[in-house]
């Protein structure tokens, strides 16, 4: 199968519903010619022109606002939100109004807009263009999250979106966008609310999203290699909704889980999963349920200790092997 | 009486541990939590702390050695001379140093007969209370203790370190006194009989009681009381010993059915209980066929909506009807809970 990049994905996700549906379309900041900073939509102005492609000023709770209106009233706007870090402009309009007007209108709005931006540490961008606030939003009922791991997840994620009638988010990893994976040529679309096994295992259930799938994949291997440990490795793909079936099935069976994500790790998306588990699976686990998310500190800029206050590899191995042991205990 | 100090299972694939140095001398005075000796696993030495407060006595395996986990290695005694008659004078301490050979026969302390042990093991209280309060388990290892009608309190007194996890319940089924008690009892024959009531009534009983009281009532406590009140039925006054059975705890109750439901009184830790509930209603068990215990065991599960009663004892503790009547009384109370008011 041909491997093309996440960034490629996510464009070819994009036209392939632009071609299918002419209410589509696309705005935000550097959007058409510069096909963004990380050159996700390049081509895109060229095939559909300006009047589908729109490039609008630094204006986010604007362009964010005008998305929701046309939404509302028939058409299936895409917004490009060049950092997530500026989803904090964006509250009022994604919260308050995309999110309730289905609700608040008796169902006789609907609001199907995408709004797609990304998270993400480590590529030396600092506190206020480094966050992953996808836990935020999930926080919020009447919005979708949705976390792509892989060219292929972002593909077919993308396009779920695009066809859901309720406002979603989509947040990608800005360093996976040069990632590449198999993606077929012919069609597929991913349902929402469907976890992803990507490893069985018997001992401990590795519960990752986003680019953390990477890194719990990653500590899987060195467990197995090095400890003798089995470990399943699942991503949820979307956090709202939530496949916890699967999730807690994986658990029944291993009898110890930790969750990893990039958000800050204080009530954010590991402790809701951790909560769910402990409260639907507690006569099943042998040891607690770990977290480990990011560092609640804001972002550093030093890339020494940027590099510190994100999840990695080495630290899930080494959580996962004490909790196999039996060793991770607080009792006090 | 002297306790006995046991090799513990340091590890989780440990069979056996290296006393690389005994803290104490023999004879020497020792408190709980004092380190005793040092014990070299496959990956680390650990010290070992004192179990109960005494005298060190009776050190049946020098330092050097190794000895297979769960066996006894020395005993915290009353005296310092150990389980022996008289109080000996220092020479002979010095002739049970820990470099010299094992103990002498005269000098170890009579071990239980299986017989003594089955006596004592219902009341398996005492032990529990030595080591103080609450036992840290997994979840998980809790349930399948529950299951599969383990009790974790036996760890505590072999000295495995807590917690406990599922790997640990393999130790426990190792221990020696476990097959001496069950395996004799469980092949004599055995009554058994099952009960099914709705679960609703007792579940809108505890909520009543709930609103009344203020406070959420001990589910298993509230059926210790029905338990026992149906054992008692049209009989004596005799005080009446249950011990309840939930999680892998155990508890004692004394006359659960007087003072009102729920506010059953601990009984004195050692006495032997007259009926053991076993409230199942938490994990996944929906069949019970354990087998007949030193004394008649009603074991509570849920099956969906309704809750399953199963009596089993042997023939010789309960005659068929008062079998009979023990769990139609029981269920009968569960069914309509406020009959046990009347």
């Amino acid at each position: 199968m041909r491997q093309i990049t996440l960034a490629k994905a996510v464009n070819e996700a994009i036209a392939e519903e632009m071609r299918r549906d002419p209410t589509i379309f696309l705005m935000g900041e550097d959007v058409a010619e510069a096909g963004t900073p990380f050159k996700v939509l390049s081509g895109l102005v060229e095939e559909f022109g300006r009047e589908r492609i729109i490039d609008t000023p630094i204006s986010e709770p604007g362009f964010m606002g005008i998305a929701v209106g046309a939404a509302m009233t028939g058409s299936r706007p895409i917004v490009d939100l060049m950092f997530g870090d500026f989803l904090f402009l964006v509250m009022d309009q994604l919260c308050n109004q995309a999110a309730k007007t289905h609700y608040m209108s008796g169902g006789k709005l609907k609001a199907p807009l995408v709004l797609r931006t990304n998270l993400g540490a480590t590529r030396r961008s600092a506190a206020q263009h480094s966050q992953s606030l996808h836990g935020l939003l999930a926080h919020i009922p009447g919005l979708k999250i949705a976390l792509p791991s892989s060219a292929y997840e972002a593909k077919g994620l993308m396009k779920t979106a695009i066809r859901d009638d309720n406002p979603v988010v989509i947040f990608e990893d800005k360093l996976m966008y040069n990632d590449k994976a198999p993606v077929p040529e012919e069609e597929y679309l991913i349902p929402f609310g469907v976890a992803n096994i990507l490893r069985e295992g018997r001992d401990i259930t590795l519960i990752a999203t986003s680019s953390m799938v990477q890194v719990a994949q990653k500590a899987a291997e060195m467990l197995a290699a090095e400890s003798g440990i089995s470990a399943e490795v699942i991503d949820p793909r979307t956090i709202v909704p939530l496949d916890e079936e699967t999730i807690l099935k994986s658990v029944r069976k291993t009898g110890r889980a930790i969750v990893i994500d990039e958000g800050h790790q204080s009530f954010g998306v590991t402790a809701e999963i951790a909560s769910r588990i402990n409260e639907k699976a507690f006569y099943y686990l042998d040891a607690p349920v770990q977290r480990i998310g990011a560092m609640d500190v804001p972002v550093p800029f030093s890339p020494v200790l940027e590099d510190l206050t994100v999840p990695t590899p080495q630290i899930v191995v080494e959580r996962a092997r004490r909790s196999v042991k039996g060793e991770l205990f607080d009792a006090a | 009486m002297p306790r006995e100090v046991i090799m513990p299972a340091l590890g989780m694939a440990q069979t056996t541990g290296l006393i690389v140095a005994w803290l104490k001398k023999p004879g020497e005075a020792v408190k709980t939590g004092d380190a005793l000796m040092e014990v070299e696993t496959d990956k680390a030495v650990m010290e070992v702390e004192a179990q109960a407060d005494g005298f060190l006595t009776d050190v049946r395996v020098a330092a050097g050695d190794a000895a297979p986990v769960g066996d006894v290695v020395a005993l915290i005694s009353d005296s310092p001379a150990g389980s022996g008659a008289a109080p000996a004078p220092r020479p002979a301490d010095a002739a049970r140093a820990p470099s010299d050979a094992p103990a002498s026969a005269a000098q170890t302390a009579p071990t239980p007969t299986p017989a003594e042990r089955r006596a004592v093991k219902p009341a398996a209280e005492p032990e529990r209370e030595t080591t103080g309060g609450r036992i840290f388990a997994s979840p998980k290892a809790r349930r399948l203790a529950a299951e599969q009608g383990l009790d974790l309190s036996r760890l505590v007194a072999a000295g495995a370190p807590q917690p406990y996890h599922v790997s640990d319940l393999e130790t426990l089924r190792a221990l020696p006194a476990a097959s001496a008690v069950s395996a004799p009892q469980t092949t004599s024959a055995s009554r058994r009989l099952t009960a099914r009531v709705g679960a609703d009534a007792f579940q809108g009983f505890l909520e009543w009681m709930r609103a009344e009281t203020g406070a959420a009532p001990d589910a298993t406590s509230v059926m210790a009381g029905m338990a026992a009140a149906a054992l008692r039925q049209g009989a004596s006054d005799d005080p009446l010993i249950v011990a309840a059975e939930a999680f892998g705890q155990s508890r004692l109750y004394a006359d659960p059915d007087r003072p009102g439901l729920g506010r059953a009184k601990a009984a004195e830790s050692g006495q032997a209980p007259f009926l053991i509930l076993r409230d199942l209603r938490g994990t996944g068990i929906t069949a019970v066929w354990m087998g007949v215990e030193a004394v008649p065991v009603l074991s509570v599960t849920r099956d969906g909506p309704d809750m399953l009663v199963t009596l089993e004892c042997a023939p010789g503790q309960l005659k068929p009807e008062a079998a009979i009547d023990l769990i139609s009384g029981f269920a009968g109370q569960l069914a309509e809970p406020l009959r046990h008011l009347l």
